[in-house]
């Protein structure tokens, strides 16, 4: 076998088309041809611009953990940007005229890789990146436990990205869905290198979210303020918490079970082949063992969005802390207890599908609790409907209906005549959209300053808020109609008239979700054009509630002056309320932050050159790849200069600087919070 | 708990102590796995009764060894390491025994009975 492995001519994506010129293979080719420009558009653009270096030294190689939650969200951003377009293809497909202008395999491999996008490479990667922004300002500490380890786990995200990238211009993605179940992803059926992308994109990406959980629970467990107990941290750290849980101990059964199909596939191992005492049904048993708890990880963090944005907004303390938490922490052990929903059809006995019927029930009423924990903070609140506002009050009228599905679909008796069906797919759409995608919008609106120092525009905002929340309805909510008609999903075309009219919605709400997005772009690029006038360099531009607005914006490199001693759960608040415009300090030290290093994108590239090598057999380099990557990082454990000092006078100067502006900045009236005379530290009480 | 991994400021009773904890977790986990090979290989019990004791004898080393090597044990220090093991732990039984579960009752279902589950 020669070094390129399984590689050939064929497998680039231009050659297809070139031999049999069609609609389908014309976009598959189009496709890799966007990923081949564009990524040479940007190659250009950067050394045109001379951006190379700073773009080098200022952020890839940082460790900073607002850089590296920033670094993620693009990342999240840019293949948000695809699974979307994946998904107007798809829905194009489904309203032109049977069988529709994409052969069924590129059909198949459209909703494979939106599945597994969107789940993997969009919603992990988007809220991971809102945690690492967030979550240490909120806690009051500098930095996360780990920052190197923080930064590995980005970079072995962005490498599983940019091989699913890949799949459009070498060879193919696999066609299995997002879940890849054996037998059909088995070595006989699915012979070629489609799974083994899904596999080794999913191994670099879920390791990369186990450190990424590891490094979270760690730090909230370690490094909070002093006097901050649990009891006192803000709920997005407390939801980051059960979240990191999930994450170190869901990701686990994936990278087994993706593992173990490898060897199937490349070792002759019969773990799930129909043969020869191999049990496939297992798979499924251990996908969704990861896959429920999953679910959670994505939900829990916008959850805890919601509970800052609400507060913030109704200009009210969050109703029921208590509760809110125990909520999060039931929903947390819960969601390890009902995986068994996700294949109720598969022929257990309804004794034992009864009891997770029931399961998934219960895990309902944590999160109805929480429900009404937000409506009763915005009881008699005064309400500002900013766009993060927006999008935490869609999500609840939508995330209520999602909920009512999904309870009806934990009924056993009802799921297995909707299972499969186009009603399970509006059901998981209804859940996520506003679920989470809404949460990290609005965490994006909300917390943008932070890490900027600017506002981003409300307008164009707003826009985008309408375009997503009706986009949304009108994409899924035929759907639901059409499954209880009988529509399956993954289909690659429909020959029922009666299922025409609806999908036609259907696509008029995927077009208006793309609306949407566009706004979106248009959103960060107006507001990078006017930042001179929305800038809040004062900080606290919402009249915010959490220790992250007592902070300038943009925050500076090492976070805080002095950190903060805690003594309720809104110190924030209380410094407001006595009149103060910064936390005192308390005592001003020597503090190291680590320098920035180009290590962990050497890892991760040298992770993802072998994860190549293995989707394509090409044996002998991921084996030099696998020992490098180890050489490397035994390399950086020896070295022992890998922090600088910034001293106690400069963090001084930093405290004296921040004072003096903060009193030099005028007082604004709520009235004008989205106005440009807001320059930070907006106040209830109009001068 | 770190008072035994530094040298600093330990006095030698409190070094007897620690060393006392590391030779006994060390002769205790000798004897377990050697009474595991034993009864294993011996044939003295029959074969599911055999597993049974193996299997004590492998959470009564776990055990041990937390506690030897891990310090992981009931005193107040130890407490939120004590919680973080003991939910670990109720995730993996969670894990574990719901795989069999499911396993075993769709072997049923297949009329393979219990036995089938050996061939996985």
């Amino acid at each position: 076998m020669s070094i390129l492995g399984s590689l050939d001519l064929n497998d680039v994506f231009i050659v297809p088309f070139l031999k049999e010129p069609t609609l389908s293979t014309g976009i598959a080719a189009g496709a890799g041809g966007i990923v081949v420009l564009g990524a040479l558009a940007v190659a250009l653009l950067l050394t045109v611009k001379g951006w190379w270096k700073p773009l080098w030294s200022e952020w890839l190689t940082s460790l900073d953990h607002k850089k590296i939650g920033v670094m993620y969200v693009v990342l999240a951003a840019i293949m948000l940007i695809r699974g979307v377009l994946e998904a107007v293809v798809m829905r194009a497909q489904q309203v032109s005229p049977a069988p529709g202008f994409l052969s069924v395999e590129h059909h198949a491999e459209l909703f494979s890789t939106h599945g597994t996008i969107m789940i993997f490479f969009v919603a992990m990667p988007f809220l991971t990146g809102v945690i690492n922004v967030v979550m240490p300002l909120q806690i009051g500490a500098r930095d996360m436990e780990f920052p190197f380890m923080n930064a590995v786990s980005l970079w072995l995200s962005v490498g599983g990205a940019a091989l699913v990238m890949a799949s459009l211009v070498v060879g193919h993605f696999e066609t299995g869905g997002w879940t890849a179940y054996p037998p059909y992803t088995g070595i006989k059926l699915s012979p070629n290198e489609g799974v083994d992308y899904w596999i080794w994109s999913l191994a670099l990406t879920s390791v990369g979210t186990t450190l990424s959980g590891i490094n979270f629970a760690v730090t909230i467990y370690k490094q909070r303020a002093p006097g901050m107990d649990l009891m006192k941290m803000p709920i997005f750290a407390w939801t980051t918490l059960c979240t990191a849980i999930l994450m170190i101990f869901a990701m686990m059964p994936l990278t087994v079970a993706s593992f173990m199909l490898a060897l199937d596939r490349h070792a002759g191992f019969h773990f799930f082949t129909a043969s020869n005492g191999g049990n496939m049904m297992n798979f499924a048993n251990m996908f969704w063992l990861f896959g429920h708890p999953e679910v959670y990880i994505l939900i829990l963090p916008a959850f805890g969005v919601f509970s800052h944005v609400i507060p913030t907004f109704s200009g009210k303390k969050l109703y029921g802390y208590t509760s809110l938490v125990w909520a999060t922490i039931a929903i947390a052990v819960l969601s390890f207890t009902v995986w068994v929903h996700h294949f109720f059809t598969m022929g257990q006995t309804a004794n034992l599908n009864a009891i997770f019927g029931i399961a998934t029930m219960t895990i309902g009423v944590p999160t109805g609790v929480k429900v009404f924990n937000w409506l009763l903070t915005m009881w008699r609140g005064k309400l500002r409907f900013s766009t993060a506002m927006l999008f935490s009050a869609g999500f609840m009228f939508t995330f209520v209906i999602g909920g009512i599905t999904g309870v009806m679909l934990a009924n056993p008796t009802i799921d297995f005549a909707t299972h499969n069906s186009l009603f399970l797919v509006a059901h998981f759409h209804n859940m996520l959209i506003p679920g989470l995608l809404f949460g990290m919008f609005a965490a994006v609106n909300y917390w943008f300053p932070l890490a900027f120092g600017f506002r981003l525009d409300e307008t164009w905002g707003r826009r985008s808020f309408w375009f997503w929340m009706i986009g949304f309805y009108l994409a899924f909510m035929p759907l639901y109609a059409i499954g209880l008609m009988g529509a399956p999903r993954r289909m690659a075309f429909f020959t029922d008239p009666a299922y025409f009219p609806w999908l036609v919605v259907a696509m008029i709400g995927a077009l208006c979700v793309l609306a949407g997005l566009t706004s979106q772009v248009i959103q960060i690029w107006v507001s990078v054009k006017n930042r001179e006038s929305l800038m809040v360099p004062a900080g606290d531009p919402w009249d915010g509630r959490g220790l992250e607005w007592s902070l300038g914006c943009p925050v500076p490199e090492y976070d805080f002056t002095t950190v903060p001693h805690i003594t309720s759960r809104e110190p924030w608040v209380d410094a407001k309320a006595a009149g103060k415009r910064v936390m005192d300090p308390t005592e001003f030290v020597d503090i190291h932050l680590p320098k920035p290093t180009g290590m962990p994108i050497l890892v991760a590239g040298v992770a993802t050159v072998g994860a190549f090598a293995l989707i394509f057999e090409m044996w002998l380099i991921a084996a030099v790849c696998f020992v490098a990557m180890w050489v490397l990082v035994l390399i950086r454990s020896y070295d022992t200069d890998w922090e600088e000092t910034i001293t106690a006078e400069e963090l001084r100067e930093g405290y004296e600087a921040h004072k003096r502006l903060v009193e030099t900045t005028p007082k604004v009236s709520l009235d004008d919070e989205f106005t440009s005379k807001n320059r930070g530290l907006i106040l209830e009480e109009a001068v | 708990m770190s008072h035994i991994n530094s040298d600093k400021g330990m006095d030698s009773g409190e070094y007897k102590h620690a060393m006392a904890r590391y030779v006994w977790g060390f002769a205790l986990s000798v004897v377990l796995t050697l009474a595991g090979v034993v009864i294993a290989g011996g044939g003295v019990f029959g074969a599911s009764l055999a597993w049974s004791i193996v299997g004590i004898l492998a959470i009564a080393q776990l055990v041990i060894q937390f506690w030897a090597f891990m310090h992981v044990d009931l005193s107040q220090d130890a407490r939120p390491d004590l919680y973080l093991v003991m939910f670990t732990f109720v995730i993996i039984i969670l894990m574990a025994a719901g795989t069999v579960w499911v396993l075993a009752d769709l072997a049923s279902r297949m009329g393979m009975g219990a036995g089938g589950m050996t061939g996985m």
